[in-house]
């Protein structure tokens, strides 16, 4: 992974300094609340229902096994024992005090983490694949261009103050596991006819109360020319952007109010500007500097192993489950990618314990070269496993409460915080993914209505991207009473669609129900178990569902 | 009010006049579409209506990199110390300032070291890291 030279350190370091500076400021009044809101914004440092949160980057979802153990500490010393893995790969923290924070981001300094950009009108921490660098078919590792971004939009001078966030993600593969399509700005690395590396870029895409799927501006753009290309479209939208209302103010307005050919002429327009400053003036990364950011993302040391049939004859239930849920394939024979799922029935989707985050940096260091991943989904990866100590790895982590054997399936769930933590939210959206577990609890059930991505977001900014939601479920207030809105349909992957809306919102107390007349639909109309719940209801539409939904409800 | 000016490379407090020569450049105008009358004009002045209405940080760019403005580029109005070095990049040379409180906009101007990008001033990290030739 990247290693900070003294110009990151000096940086980030030059960032602590700062910010201590600032919460003194604050600390002693010299800046009100309303002054040092948007400095500790820049900070990762919201104000929530009950306390502060600090949102600290995972820079695409790459962490060390001794980064981990940092978060840890930080979870033990700072917090309440825990951290909480959010659906842009980062971790939350939700009980810091205001006077610990800047010790906080010197702790994560010197591990080389920082929480810069993790919220605020900037271009946030950018997003990646969590199988980067261990599944096959990508044209490189994903990751040298997303940390060219990272330091690219690290304190970019011109865009630290957009009408509105700005998120980017990028994949190297078909498969889009990155959710590119729903992105501000989706980078997809591909080769050209003649076999040379560049990217796709799609601009415009995003959830929240208007969603969109993005627009491809370009097809195929050198590899070479990507940071002019991002900061012309950053510059069209930083001029363009609507700033009169909040809800207008993303690049996805923009694109649909300019119309995406009108808006792909002007950003190709501002590009030929750009150009034109020639070689001395120009913004694009050097090849040198390229070669030394891939540098730090060559393959790990891996062993020539033949596969094995380790999925044959597991004599455990569970194990057998297991393995079939979160082990994926890996690129090279004999290793595995293991997802670790942070959704054990009862507990809040994506928390972590500080224990549990010991316990997984210890196995990365054991069996993954010590490397970890957080993913959208809010779990986390060991992407380089040995197939032959998978049954060690399964052991260990049960031991520790890491052994759910439940990735993509309904207990699987992805929630924002909703009304436990966060000020904005109409309703709770931990306690309905919980009931819904507790639901489907039985591991037997659960596999065999197999894969089926239930998101559910507590009011209308969709932070837990119930849009894209095969069940999608929305919080909402309807004269001071909860109600929630179901979608169906939608899907983050390489066919990304925006969940449709079946019918009346449901009350409190039906949302569970429903889900399960869904689930018992498509049981009934499926054409056999190979049939994913997102493939019937491509097929079939939405009334049967719509129908079951509402006719005895 | 003072005027927190870069002259010969440092920063400098003088007194804030509005000479001739000034031009005030509204924050919603459009420098992408068309430049702005720059004949006979020694001092463009920006504007931050609100401290997020981050379009000028882009006029300043503009100015010097696309329009060639090599005058005084000030920034007036509600932008804050910790913006500043992020305006001086893109270009901004003075900053309009509270009496007093200069130390403050001095050390946030100050604050950081290094850059990772090219903008208007200050070498990119890329260029250091390979010896200064891009
Ligand atoms: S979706 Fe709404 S309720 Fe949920 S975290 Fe986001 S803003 Fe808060």
């Amino acid at each position: 992974m990247y290693q900070y030279d003294d110009i990151d350190k000096a940086i980030v370091q030059a960032r602590v300094d700062e910010f201590r500076g600032q919460v003194a400021r604050r600390l002693t009044g010299e800046l009100t609340e309303d002054q040092f809101k948007p400095l500790r914004l820049q900070n990762g440092l919201y104000l929530q229902l009950h306390a502060y949160m600090l949102r600290v980057a995972i820079p695409y979802g790459t962490l060390s096994a001794d980064q981990l153990r940092v978060l840890a500490s930080i979870a033990r010393d700072y917090d309440k024992g825990y951290g909480h893995v959010s659906t842009r790969q980062n971790m939350q923290f939700n009980w810091p005090a205001l006077v610990n924070v800047p010790d906080i981001l010197q702790r994560l300094c010197d591990a080389e983490m920082h929480a810069i950009q993790t919220s605020g009108n900037c271009i946030r921490n950018v997003t990646s694949d969590p199988f980067a660098g261990a599944a096959a078919g990508e044209v490189e590792d994903p990751r040298i261009w997303c940390e060219v971004i990272r330091q690219w939009s690290t304190f970019h001078p011109e865009f630290a103050f957009l009408p509105r966030k700005f998120k980017i993600a990028v994949t190297a593969s078909d498969e889009d596991r990155a959710a590119i399509q729903v992105h501000d700005i989706g980078i997809q690395l591909r080769t050209n006819d003649a076999g040379e590396p560049g990217f796709r870029i799609l601009v415009g895409g995003g959830l929240g109360r208007t969603p969109y799927i993005g627009h491809v501006v370009r097809d195929f753009l050198p590899r070479d020319q990507l940071l002019s290309y991002l900061e012309a479209i950053l510059r069209v939208y930083n001029v363009h952007g609507r700033r009169d209302n909040l809800f207008k103010a993303r690049i996805k307005i923009l694109v649909n109010e300019m119309g995406e050919e009108a808006f792909t002429h002007a950003v190709e327009q501002e590009w030929e500007e750009i150009r034109k400053l020639g070689p001395s003036g120009s913004v694009d990364l050097p090849e040198a500097e390229r070669a030394r950011i891939a540098g730090f993302f060559r393959e790990p040391d891996f062993a020539a192993l033949d596969d094995t049939d380790f999925r044959a004859d597991p004599d455990d239930a569970g194990y057998a489950r297991w393995l079939s849920r979160n082990v994926s394939a890996h690129k090279r024979p004999g290793y595995a990618i293991v997802t670790v799922s942070l959704k054990p029935e009862g507990e809040a989707p994506g928390d972590i314990t500080a224990d549990q985050m010991d316990a997984l940096a210890d196995l990365a260091d054991r069996y993954s070269f010590s490397d970890v991943r957080t993913t959208h989904e809010q779990n986390m990866v060991l992407p380089h496993v040995r197939q032959a100590d998978l049954p060690a790895l399964y052991a260990a982590l049960s031991e520790t409460g890491l052994g759910s054997a439940n990735a993509g399936l309904v207990s699987d769930i992805i929630a924002c915080p909703g009304l436990d933590y966060c000020n904005l939210a109409n309703t709770r959206s931990i306690p309905v993914a919980n009931r819904i577990q507790k639901r489907f609890s039985d591991p037997v059930r659960q596999a065999e209505v197999g894969e089926l991505k239930i998101k559910i977001s507590g009011c209308i900014n969709a932070c837990g991207h119930h849009h894209v939601g095969h069940i999608g479920i929305l919080g909402v207030d309807k004269k001071g009473e909860e109600f929630y809105q179901v979608t169906l349909g939608g899907r983050a992957d390489a066919e990304a669609a925006i969940g449709e809306i079946v019918g009346r919102g449901l009350a409190t107390d039906q949302v569970v129900d429903a889900v399960e007349k869904l689930v018992d639909t498509y049981l009934s109309l499926r054409t056999g178990p190979e049939e994913r719940f997102i493939d019937a209801y491509k097929r079939l539409g939405a009334e049967p569902f719509k129908e079951a939904l509402y006719e005895t409800a | 009010m003072k005027l927190l000016e870069l002259k010969d490379r440092e920063w400098t407090l003088s007194d804030l006049d509005d000479g001739p020569g000034l031009l005030r450049v509204d924050n919603g105008q459009d420098l992408l579409e068309s430049p702005p009358d720059l004949t006979g004009i020694s001092v463009v002045r920006l504007d931050w209506p609100q401290f997020k209405l981050g379009q000028a940080f882009t006029q300043a760019r503009l100015l010097r990199q696309r329009y060639g403005f090599e005058g005084q580029i000030r920034a007036g109005g509600a932008i804050f110390r910790d913006q500043a070095w992020h305006a001086a990049r893109c270009g901004v040379t003075a900053f309009e300032i509270e009496d007093g409180a200069e130390d403050g906009w001095l050390e946030s101007l100050h604050a950081y070291p290094y850059h990772y990008q090219r903008a208007v001033t200050g070498e990119a990290a890329w260029a250091l890291r390979h010896g200064g030739s891009a």
